[in-house]
């Protein structure tokens, strides 16, 4: 069985403050605040490509970890903004850079924000029908090479900033996180709602907040009726952070306790297929939490829930609160 | 005929800082502190509600809660 046993990312240190555009946006510190969300953002380097970014979070890794790259057997990359044109493949040029060795399986996966959830089913079904051991699944997708500076719309949002999830089989003395249920969907009539005009970024942001409210509380109901659980069942629900607009709205329509819905956008932004694993990041090693479920949501337009169980370490007192 | 206290109430569901009580009937949504986002939220709330598509090309005619309710009476045929 795969779990999920680290997480760790990058973000990059400049920062842009949404407070220095409220005269150029005509807009105020509520707006910034309380609607939006996001007090600023982090932008990449000019030269800072997107497999730099995968590569810098998977030194982090390292660091935490003491992984070496010639443990890796699969490393996937999940972005719309790859290197060059995407030929060759990010994640092979990722690989290069690590030295990861030959028999590593590298490819690439096309999503935007509910990248992260469909990424994790794919690499791990990938993991378990091929026997791999150990794998890496990168998010990275640094929109600021495809806004435009002046659209109000996506500059105030997104954000740059990479992960990388290292999954691996269970092992009987470790606990770990397992997903053990997903669900998917597709509206691709709605697509333009989010798409590429020129070689800029094009948001229409009444479509996706209509999108996000109608279609995310009947997925996520569906997920737990299927798995035989209630929200109060769930410790987190960590969804995609489009804005704090939408989470409060998703919030208010499937009357969730706000406590249970962390977010990390006021000082990230919307970071597209990265937020979900970073506000996963530091709370895989919390004992108390015993299921939690992910939503990402946006481009496609594309939506993905998951339940993640943590499977106590053999011998180990279950720490649930459910 | 659609009631404005209708959409008063749905107003005041989604944005708890819009001044719906203001007695100025003329002024904007903007002027009563509505902002885009909450127009998204209540537009929303209005399709859902009265069971109408509002489509974009619209909104520019729902400059305040009266021209709203009248909106609603036009496509409901309410």
């Amino acid at each position: 069985m795969i779990t999920i046993k680290h997480i760790a990312s990058y973000v990059p240190e400049h920062h842009e403050s949404n407070f220095d555009k409220k005269t150029r946006f005509d807009i105020d510190d509520d707006f910034i605040i309380n609607k939006i969300g996001v007090l600023k953002v982090s932008r990449k380097a000019p030269d800072e490509s997107t497999s730099d970014m995968c590569v810098k979070a998977f030194r982090a890794l390292q660091g935490r970890t003491g992984i070496s790259p010639d443990e890796i057997d699969c490393l996937v990359v999940c972005t719309q903004n790859p290197d060059g044109r995407g030929l060759p493949h990010t994640s092979a040029i990722v690989h290069g850079k690590v030295r990861a060795p030959e028999r590593c399986a590298a490819f690439d996966i096309s999503l935007g924000c509910s990248g992260y959830v469909y990424g994790l089913s794919i690499v791990k079904a990938f993991m378990e029908q091929n026997g791999l051991k150990r794998g890496l699944f990168f998010t990275a997708d640094p929109y600021s090479s495809i806004i435009d500076p002046g659209d109000k719309n996506t500059v105030l949002l997104f954000g740059d900033a990479a992960t990388v999830t290292y999954l691996a089989e269970a092992e009987a003395d470790a606990s770990g996180w397992v997903p053990v249920k997903f669900k998917f969907g597709t509206s691709g009539s709605e697509g333009s709602a989010l798409q590429i005009t020129g070689d800029k970024l094009v948001m229409n942001g009444r479509a996706v907040f209509n999108f996000s409210a109608t279609r995310v509380p009947p997925q996520v109901t569906e997920l737990l009726h299927e798995a035989g659980l209630s929200p109060a069942n769930i410790d987190l629900f960590i969804f995609h952070q489009g804005s704090k607009y939408i989470l409060d709205t998703l919030q208010k329509r499937m009357d969730l306790d706000p406590g249970k819905i962390p977010s990390n956008l006021a000082e990230h932004g919307n970071s597209v297929s990265s937020s979900i694993p970073m506000l996963l990041e530091g709370r895989l090693k919390d004992g108390g939490l015993r299921n939690i479920v992910l939503c990402g949501f946006g481009v496609g337009l594309s939506w993905a829930s998951c339940l993640l169980q943590r499977s106590a370490a053999k011998g180990e007192a279950d720490g649930s609160k459910s | 005929m659609v009631q404005r206290a209708e959409v008063e109430k749905i107003i005041r569901s989604v944005s708890s800082s819009a001044k719906v009580d203001d007695t100025d009937r003329a002024k904007t949504l903007r002027e009563i502190g509505i902002d885009s986002l909450d127009l998204s939220g209540i537009l929303l709330e209005i399709e859902e509600k009265f069971n109408i598509k509002i489509p974009d090309q619209d909104i520019e005619r729902l400059e305040t809660i009266d021209k709203i309710v009248e909106y609603i009476t036009e496509k409901s045929g309410a």
